[in-house]
C-alpha cells in the first residue's frame, strides 16, 4: 500500500471505524457496552448488527412496487365518495379545503365544481372492499390486498412528490428506496442487480421519469437501480461485441481487474473495488439475464393470466411479468413506472384506457406470486405519488372532467409479505378531500416497507456530510394496523 | 525442597495469623489509601486458588493412572502455591471489604466462608502425610470454595445472576394492565443499575431492589423527584458525560439506551407512581407511546420462530456462499439459514450435496428452475430442520417425493410447474406437518384436485390461475419491427407478433383491415410513398386484437432549403426551419424536444425551395401532433402555396382536417394535401392554428397549439 494515510481516510466509514475500534484500544471499554445487549433479548439495540443481514425476522424478503406515475385518481379508483356525484357542480366548500395550497394551474380558477366518479363503484371479495369498475380483475383479488386510502404527502408537484415518495426528500440526490433496501440487505442473488428498474407508457397525459429517480444518492454505487430498456437486449452493453467469446471475455475482464486492483493500491478509493465488483457481476449477469428475459418457456396461460400485451416488450403487462421473474430470481427491489395518470383534463377519456393498461398485469402478479407461492415473501405496492382533487380543473361538462394534483389523501394498495390481506385501511370525509381516521404519511410508509422487510428504519443509517442519513429522515411510524 | 517447603509453610502461618489478627481487630482497622490497590486484587487473585483446589482435587481422583513420584511432586507443588495465593487473596478480600461503607450478609458470609478456607488449606499441609484426613479436609475445602465463589460472584453480580436466565422465562407476562413501574420500569433498573445497588453491595447507600427501597434513596437522598425528571438524581447522572465521575451508570457498565431513558424521564414526569397503569394515561400522552410501543416489540418477540439446534459455524457458512448459492442468516441471533441457488447454467450437484454440512441448519432451500431430478430429494430429504422447499420448475417428476417424509418439519411445499402427477398424492399423506402445497400448472385436473384437498383435510392446496374457465381473451395487437417511422428505400417493413400461429392482416389504404379480405402478412414488404399501416391480429381461442396503425415516411424530395415565415411560440423553436426538412420524426410525448415546433398565437407558416431542378411534386403531407390534453390540437385550416419565385405565390390548395369530437389519444398525424402535379420551385405552407378550443374540451374558448415536426414531398 502506497498511500496507507490516503486510503484510510477513504475507506473510514462508521461502521467500519467502530468496527475496527472494536478490536483496539477501546475494545475492551466498548466491547462491554455493547456486547451485554447483543445478546440480551428485547433490549432492541441493533446498531451492530453488519450490513446485508436483517434487523430481526420477517416475512418479506423482496419487493416489487408497481409505480403508477402521473398521480392516478383515488376517486374514480378506490375511494368511492357518492356524495361528490350529489353535490356534481356546487363549489367546494371553504371548511373542507381549510386554505389547501394549489397548483399554478387551479390556482386561479374562480370556482371549485364537485365532481363524482363518472364510473360506477361495487363492492368486491368476502371483505367487500369498493373498486371502480376500471379495475375488474384487481376486483377480483381484492381478497388479497390491503388497501389504504389514507396516504398523505407534503408534496403538489409531480418531480418533488415523485422524488419524496422514492427517496424520502423532496430534494433529490438522496437514494431511492431500492437502494437503501440493496445497501440494508443486500442482494440475495449475486448474478443480478439487487435493484432494477422497468419503465412503461400510458396512452394518457404523461409526466417523466429520470435515473434520479433510481440514484443511490450517497450510497455506493453498487445500489443504484439498473434500468431494463424494453428494446432486443434488456440490459444495454451486457452482450459481448462481435467477435468475442466468452473466455477471452473473461480474461480480459480478469486482466481489468488486475489493472484497477493497481489503480486501488495506489489512490485507495473503494469506487475502484466497487467498480471491479460491478464487472464481475456483469459477466455473469450474461448468462443470468437470458435465462430471465426469455419467455418462451412461459406457457400459454401465463400470457393468458397477464394478458397478451405481456409479449410486447416495453409494456406495463411485460414489466409486470418480467418483475415477477426478476423477484423470483432474487432481485431485491424491482420498481416499475407506468407514466400517463395526469388526468388534468379529459379524465373520463383516459383513466379507462390507464386502468386496462395496468388492471389485469397487477391482478396477475398477485395471482401468479401466489400461484407459485411467493406472495408471502414478496411485498407488492401499487399506487402513485400524490391524490388528485375532488373538483374538475378547466371546464366540467356532463361528459368529461379532469382533476388537479391533490396532496391531502391518495390511495394505494399492498399486498403479499406480511400485508395484512383482505383490508381497507384508513378514511377520508365523504367530500375524498381530508382524511378523518388513520392518516398514512409518506415516511410511514417507507418506515412500514422496511419493517416488513426486517429492517428498524431508524437503525438503517448512513452517514454522510457528517450526519446519520435514514430513509424516513427523522420521522416515521409503523402502520401496525396493515401488519398481518 | 525441603527448605523451600519449610519456607512456604512458615510463610502461609505467618499470612494466616496476620488474617486472625486483623480479624480480631476488625472494628479498628483504617486501609490506608496506597494500601488499597492491593485490596482491589482480589478479583484477579481469587482465581488462583480456585483453579489450584480444583487441580488438586482433580489430582488425587487420577493419582493411580499417574506416576507416583511426580504425582508427589506437582501435587505438593500445586497445594504449596495454592496456601500462599489462598492466604494473599483471603487478606486482599479483607482490605477490599474495608473500603464499603456497610458490610452487608452475603459479603459476611463470603468473608467468614474465605476464612475457613484459608484455615483448611493451612490444616492440609499439616495432615499432608495422613490420608484419610487429607482426602475429608480436601474435599469440604472444594465445598467450602464452591460456596465462596458462589457467594462472591453474589456481590459483583447481583444475587439472582446465575439463576437469571432460567428465571427470565418465568417472568411474569407483562400485559396492558401490569403497573407501568413493574411492567416497564423496574426492568430498566434491574438490568441496569441493580448489580451495584442491591441489598449486599449498596454502593452510595443506595438500593434499587425493590419499591420500598428505592424511595429510602441514598447517601444524596431520593433518586427521583416525582413530576421532575430534570431535577431527579439517577436522570440528572445518567445525563452527564462518560467522563464525569458521577455519571451513572459507570463508565464501562451497560449503559441506559436512548428509549430507555426517555421512558424513565416521561414516567417521573407522569408522577412516579407504584401502581401507575396505561390506564391512567391518554393515548396522546408520550410515556404511552413509549410503553405501547415496548409492549409490541415484547409480543413481537413471543411471536418468533424457536429452534432448537446449534448455530452453524460461521466460517463454514461463509466458505458455503458463492456466486449462485446465498446462505443467509434467518435474522440475527437465529440460527435458521436460508438458502437460495440461482442459475440453472450455473448449476452444480455439489451445491445441493456440500449443504449436508449444514445440514440441521437448513430451514428455508428455494431450488427453482434448478434442473433438481428425482434422486437428489434424497439429499434434502436429510434436511430435518426444513420448513419451506420451494422445487417450482425443477425437473422432477414427484416420484421420491415419499423420502421428504422425513422432514418433520416441512410446512410448505411448491411443486408448481413440474411433472408431477396425482401419484403423490400418498407422499403428501405421509408429510407430518405441512399445511401448503403449491401445485399449479401441472397435469393434475380438477377432480384430481378435489382428490387432494378431501384426502388432505387442513391443508391449503393452490391449484392456480387456469384460463379454462375464462372466455376468450383480446390479442395483443402486431407490433412493427421498424424502430423509425422514416423507412429508407431498401429497408424492410414487417410486422410481427410474440406469440405463436398469430395471423396478421394489413391494410395499406388507410382502411379497416378484416378476417376474411385484408391481406395476410406473410413476408416483409417495402414502401414506395408514405403510407398508413393498419393491422389487426387473429389467433384461435381469441379474440381478434385491435387495429394498430402505423404511419410510415418514405424520404420524397428533399428541398434544400427551408425557411420559416412566423416565428415558433419561444418556448417551442426546435431546430428552426432546418427541423421540417431534416427527417427526423418526433415523438408528440416529448413535445419539448428539438424535432417540433409550436405554434399558438401565430398560424405555422413556412417556406421551402427544391432550387434550380425542381421535382415534379402532387402531394405534400404535414406531420403534426395531437395531445388534447396539452391542448395541441390538429390545425383548422391548411394552405398550399407554390411559385416560382417568393414574392408571387399563388394559392393550390387548401385543406380542412376532421376535427375530433372528444379527446382521443396522443399521437402524431399524417395530414396529406394532393395537388396537381407540379413543379414549383417553391411552397408555402400554412397551418392554422385552432382559435377556440371548442366546449367539450377543459380549456374551452382558450387558443389551440398547432405542433409540427416534418414536412413531406410525394
Amino acid at each position: 500500500m502506497e498511500n496507507p494515510f490516503f486510503e484510510n481516510r477513504l475507506n473510514i466509514n462508521r461502521r467500519h471505524f467502530l468496527g475496527k475500534l472494536g478490536f483496539g484500544i477501546g475494545g475492551a471499554a466498548l466491547g462491554s457496552l455493547l456486547v451485554p445487549d447483543l445478546f440480551k433479548k428485547g433490549s432492541g439495540e441493533i446498531d451492530e448488527i453488519p450490513l446485508g443481514l436483517k434487523h430481526f425476522a420477517s416475512k418479506a424478503k423482496r419487493v416489487i412496487y408497481l409505480f403508477q406515475n402521473g398521480a392516478p385518481s383515488q376517486l374514480e379508483s378506490f375511494d368511492y365518495k357518492p356524495m361528490l356525484n350529489k353535490m356534481f357542480g356546487e363549489d367546494l366548500p371553504a371548511s373542507i379545503r381549510m386554505g389547501q395550497r394549489l397548483t399554478g394551474m387551479t390556482s386561479n380558477q374562480e370556482k371549485f365544481p364537485l365532481v363524482g366518479s363518472k364510473f360506477a363503484f361495487n363492492q368486491y371479495g368476502q371483505s367487500g372492499t369498493w373498486v371502480s369498475e376500471l379495475f375488474p380483475n384487481i376486483a377480483r383479488v381484492v381478497d388479497d390486498i390491503c388497501v389504504v386510502k389514507s396516504v398523505h404527502t407534503e408534496a403538489i408537484n409531480h418531480d418533488p412528490a415523485l422524488t419524496f415518495l422514492q427517496t424520502g426528500a423532496q430534494q433529490g440526490n438522496r437514494p431511492s428506496m431500492g437502494a437503501w433496501l440493496s445497501y440494508g440487505l443486500g442482494s440475495e442473488n449475486k448474478n443480478l442487480p439487487a435493484f432494477c428498474v422497468l419503465l412503461s407508457r400510458g396512452k394518457g397525459n404523461g409526466q417523466g421519469v429520470y435515473s434520479k429517480l433510481w440514484t443511490n444518492g450517497f450510497l455506493e454505487s453498487i445500489h443504484q437501480g439498473v434500468q431494463f430498456s424494453s428494446g432486443e437486449d434488456p440490459i444495454l452493453y451486457l452482450n459481448n461485441p462481435e467477435g468475442t467469446d466468452m473466455k477471452s471475455r473473461k480474461k480480459m475482464l480478469d486482466q481489468l481487474a488486475e489493472l484497477n486492483e493497481l489503480g486501488y493500491q495506489e489512490f485507495g478509493d473503494p469506487e475502484i473495488h466497487a467498480k471491479i465488483k460491478q464487472y464481475e457481476m456483469a459477466y455473469r449477469m450474461q448468462t443470468a439475464v437470458p435465462e430471465i428475459t426469455d419467455l418462451s418457456k412461459e406457457p400459454d396461460h401465463i400470457i393468458k393470466l397477464y394478458g397478451s400485451d405481456c409479449l410486447v416488450p416495453g409494456t406495463y403487462a411485460a414489466n409486470c411479468l418480467l418483475a415477477r421473474k426478476l423477484s423470483e430470481a432474487g432481485v431485491r427491489f424491482v420498481q416499475l413506472y407506468h407514466q400517463g395518470w395526469d388526468q388534468h383534463g379529459n379524465l373520463v377519456g383516459e383513466m379507462p384506457l390507464q386502468a386496462k393498461d395496468v388492471d389485469r398485469a397487477s391482478a396477475a402478479l398477485i395471482t401468479d406470486l401466489k400461484q407459485r407461492g411467493l406472495l408471502d415473501e414478496t411485498l407488492v405496492i401499487w399506487g402513485g405519488e400524490f391524490g388528485r382533487t375532488n373538483y374538475c380543473q378547466g371546464a366540467l361538462t356532463d361528459k368529461n372532467y379532469g382533476r388537479d394534483h391533490h396532496p391531502r389523501c391518495f390511495s394505494i394498495w399492498m399486498a403479499g409479505g406480511g400485508i395484512k390481506p383482505g383490508i381497507t385501511y384508513g378514511e377520508t370525509d365523504e367530500f375524498g378531500y381530508n382524511i378523518i381516521k388513520d392518516p398514512v404519511h409518506v415516511h410511514d410508509l417507507h418506515a412500514t416497507i422496511l419493517h416488513l422487510m426486517g429492517l428498524n428504519h431508524e437503525k438503517l443509517t448512513f452517514k454522510h456530510l457528517g450526519r446519520r442519513f435514514r430513509l424516513t429522515d427523522v420521522h416515521g411510524k409503523i402502520v401496525d394496523g396493515i401488519l398481518g | 525442597m525441603e527448605k523451600v517447603e519449610k519456607v512456604v509453610s512458615n510463610l502461609v502461618l505467618f499470612l494466616l495469623s496476620l488474617l486472625t489478627l486483623l480479624l480480631l481487630f476488625e472494628d479498628y482497622v483504617q486501609v490506608p489509601v496506597w494500601l488499597q490497590p492491593f485490596g482491589r486484587m482480589h478479583p484477579l487473585m481469587l482465581h488462583f486458588p480456585i483453579v489450584l483446589v480444583v487441580a488438586l482435587v482433580l489430582l488425587q481422583l487420577f493419582k493411580k493412572h499417574l506416576d507416583p513420584s511426580s504425582f508427589e511432586k506437582i501435587n505438593k507443588f500445586s497445594l504449596y502455591l495454592a496456601a500462599i495465593t489462598t492466604s494473599l487473596t483471603t487478606l486482599m478480600g479483607f482490605l477490599l471489604s474495608h473500603e464499603e461503607s456497610t458490610i452487608s450478609d452475603l459479603m459476611q458470609l463470603h468473608k467468614w466462608f474465605g476464612v475457613l478456607i484459608n484455615y483448611l488449606i493451612y490444616f492440609l499441609i499439616l495432615v499432608y502425610n495422613r490420608r484419610v484426613f487429607y482426602k475429608i479436609l480436601l474435599y469440604t475445602g472444594l465445598i467450602v470454595l464452591i460456596f465462596t465463589g458462589h457467594f462472591g460472584a453474589g456481590l459483583t453480580h447481583g444475587t439472582g445472576f446465575l439463576t437469571e436466565p432460567i428465571m427470565k422465562n418465568r417472568k411474569s407476562e407483562i400485559t396492558e394492565e401490569s403497573a407501568l413501574f413493574e411492567g416497564f420500569v423496574q426492568p430498566i433498573l434491574l438490568s441496569k443499575c441493580e448489580g451495584c445497588h442491591n441489598e449486599q453491595k449498596k454502593k452510595g447507600g443506595l438500593n434499587m431492589s425493590s419499591w420500598p427501597e428505592i424511595l429510602k434513596g441514598g447517601e444524596n437522598g431520593p433518586i427521583w423527584i416525582a413530576g421532575d425528571p430534570d431535577s431527579s438524581e439517577m436522570i440528572r447522572r445518567s445525563l452527564l458525560p462518560m467522563e464525569h465521575d458521577d455519571h451513572m451508570p459507570p463508565e464501562g457498565k451497560p449503559q441506559l439506551t436512548a428509549s430507555e431513558l426517555r421512558l424513565l424521564k416521561n414516567w417521573i414526569r407522569a408522577g412516579a407512581g407504584e401502581h401507575m397503569s396505561l390506564a391512567d394515561l391518554s393515548p396522546n400522552d408520550s410515556l404511552y407511546q413509549l410503553v405501547t410501543d415496548r409492549l409490541a416489540s415484547l409480543q413481537k418477540q413471543d411471536d418468533l420462530p424457536k429452534y432448537d439446534f446449534k448455530h452453524a459455524d460461521e466460517e463454514l457458512v461463509a466458505s458455503l456462499n458463492n456466486p449462485y448459492r446465498t446462505i443467509k442468516q434467518e435474522s440475527p441471533g437465529s440460527p435458521a439459514l436460508d438458502v437460495n441457488i440461482y442459475v440453472r447454467q450455473a448449476f452444480k450437484l455439489e451445491y445441493l450435496t456440500e449443504l449436508k454440512k449444514i445440514r440441521e441448519q437448513i430451514v428455508f432451500l428455494n431450488l427453482a428452475y434448478m434442473p433438481i431430478i428425482d434422486e437428489n430429494i434424497e439429499v434434502i430429504s436429510s434436511f430435518p430442520n426444513l420448513q419451506k422447499l420451494n422445487l417450482n420448475h425443477t425437473d422432477i417428476t414427484g416420484k421420491t417425493l415419499n423420502l421428504l417424509s422425513s422432514c418433520e418439519k416441512l410446512k410448505s411445499l411448491a411443486i408448481s410447474g413440474t411433472d408431477v402427477d396425482i401419484e403423490i398424492l400418498e407422499a403428501l399423506k405421509s408429510f407430518s406437518a405441512i399445511e401448503e402445497i403449491f401445485v399449479w400448472n401441472t397435469v393434475l385436473t380438477s377432480d384430481e384436485f378435489d382428490q387432494m384437498r378431501d384426502a388432505l383435510p387442513g391443508v391449503s392446496i393452490y391449484q392456480g390461475y387456469s384460463a379454462d374457465s375464462e372466455s376468450p381473451l383480446q390479442l395483443s395487437p402486431p407490433v412493427l419491427k421498424n424502430k423509425k417511422q422514416m423507412i429508407s428505400n431498401d429497408e424492410d417493413v414487417v410486422l410481427q407478433h410474440n406469440l405463436s400461429n398469430v395471423t396478421i392482416r394489413y391494410t395499406l389504404d388507410g382502411s379497416e383491415p378484416d378476417s376474411v379480405t385484408s391481406q395476410i402478412f406473410e413476408k416483409p414488404f417495402q414502401l414506395e410513398s408514405y403510407v398508413t399501416v393498419k393491422a389487426k391480429s387473429y389467433k384461435e381461442n381469441w379474440l381478434a386484437s385491435e387495429v394498430a396503425s402505423y404511419v410510415l415516411f418514405t424520404k420524397g424530395f428533399q428541398p434544400l432549403k427551408s425557411h420559416l415565415i412566423e416565428t415558433p411560440n419561444e418556448k417551442y423553436r426546435g431546430n428552426g426551419a432546418e427541423s421540417l426538412i431534416d427527417k427526423e420524426k418526433g415523438d408528440i410525448n416529448k413535445f419539448i424536444e428539438k424535432h417540433w415546433l409550436g405554434y399558438k398565437d401565430s398560424p405555422f407558416s413556412a417556406l421551402v425551395d427544391f432550387g434550380e431542378n425542381p421535382p415534379n411534386v402532387d402531394e405534400i403531407v404535414l406531420s403534426c401532433g395531437k395531445r388534447m390534453s396539452s391542448y395541441i390540437m390538429l390545425p383548422t385550416r391548411i394552405e398550399v402555396w407554390g411559385g416560382e419565385k417568393k414574392e408571387e405565390l399563388k394559392l393550390l390548395k387548401q385543406i380542412v382536417p376532421n376535427q375530433p369530437t372528444t379527446y382521443e389519444p396522443n399521437s402524431e398525424e399524417a395530414l396529406s394535401i394532393s395537388i396537381a402535379q407540379s413543379n414549383f420551385r417553391y411552397y408555402k405552407i400554412v397551418a392554422h392554428p385552432m382559435k377556440r378550443l371548442p366546449d367539450w374540451h377543459s380549456g374551452k374558448g382558450d387558443l389551440g397549439w398547432v405542433f409540427v415536426d416534418e414536412l413531406f414531398f410525394y
